[in-house]
């Protein structure tokens, strides 16, 4: 499919389901959205795609391994680039730890989830989880340039998720938290 | 996560490899703590095999340099992949932390 052979597009055609404006396929840059795992080009016309695969967690810190293995494999599946890669493993690993740091003072067995959406090379990952009220948008940046004694030592993690994403939001809705954050793959 | 150990004239080299994340960082916490509380002032941290860090991590690092500071003593950063010092700035700690690019910048910036 890399070499952009035209045989393979009624192959491929046939293959993706539903496609919608199918008469407009020979329009150069026509952008066709298709729910379904595949992406490619073929000379001028480029097909673009909405992926969406969630993740759920439990409240164990040890359950990190298993997100940072579903966003390898995502990442990798549709060979997005690795400098993104570690800002967007980071920026979840500081959400995840937070979460189950101050949303559970209860203490008991929770599920939080993370669901990846793709739509053309940009990222949106919703995270879900059924704590008490957390908005981290309200929390005060820490200050970076004072002289090392009079450094707070926390406060980074937060931080790093508002650097190295492109955007992020919160809402409250149904008892439970809800942020997004994007990254711009590209 | 590991800690490979080296003692360079005063200097004690910490060359810290792999993640250091939430599950992590408690042992190298306790490993710089133990070392400072036996009088080792003045530490290298070689930062070459390192590919990960998050916050609990850099917080360590931070609160190391504070420890170290009030017992006069000194701490180096050195060796830092792209992406690691790249998350460093972001935290602001090149302007507080003394980091150079090579081990042997790193040690003829100690008093020796």
């Amino acid at each position: 499919m890399g070499e952009r052979n035209p045989c393979f597009l009624p192959f491929i055609l046939s293959n993706i389901l539903p496609v919608r404006n199918y008469n407009h396929w020979q329009k150069k840059s026509q952008v066709f959205h298709i729910n379904y795992l595949f992406d490619f080009c073929y000379n001028d016309i480029v097909i673009y795609m909405s992926v969406k695969k969630t993740i759920k967690l439990k409240n164990s810190f040890s359950e990190i391994k298993k997100l940072n293995d579903f966003l390898g494999e995502f990442l990798q599946h549709h060979s997005l680039n690795i400098l993104n890669h570690q800002d967007i493993q980071l920026s979840l690993e500081e959400i995840f730890n937070n979460i189950l740091l101050y949303a559970y003072p209860d203490r008991q067995a929770h599920e939080i989830s993370f669901q990846f959406n793709l739509e053309n090379k940009v990222l949106w990952i919703c995270i879900e989880d059924d704590g008490i009220p957390f908005n981290l948008l309200e929390v005060k940046e820490p200050e970076l340039t004072t002289p090392l004694q009079e450094r707070q030592v926390g406060g980074l993690g937060i931080h790093l998720i508002r650097s190295l994403m492109d955007e992020i939001s919160y809402q409250r809705k149904n008892n439970k938290n809800i942020l997004t954050i994007k990254k711009n793959t590209n | 996560m590991q800690i490979k150990e080296e003692k360079i004239g005063p200097v004690l080299v910490l060359s810290v490899s792999g993640r250091v994340e939430m599950l992590t960082s408690p042992q190298l916490k306790e490993n710089i703590v133990n070392h400072i509380n036996i009088g080792e002032h003045q530490l290298l941290f070689d930062l070459f095999e390192l590919d990960y860090i998050s916050s609990p991590g850099l917080g360590i690092l931070l609160y190391a340099a504070k420890l170290l500071q009030e017992k006069k003593g000194k701490m180096n950063l050195c060796a830092l992949k792209p992406h690691i010092f790249e998350v460093f700035k972001i935290c602001g700690f090149d302007k507080v932390l003394p980091i150079f690019q090579t081990r042997e910048e790193a040690l003829e910036a100690f008093d020796r």
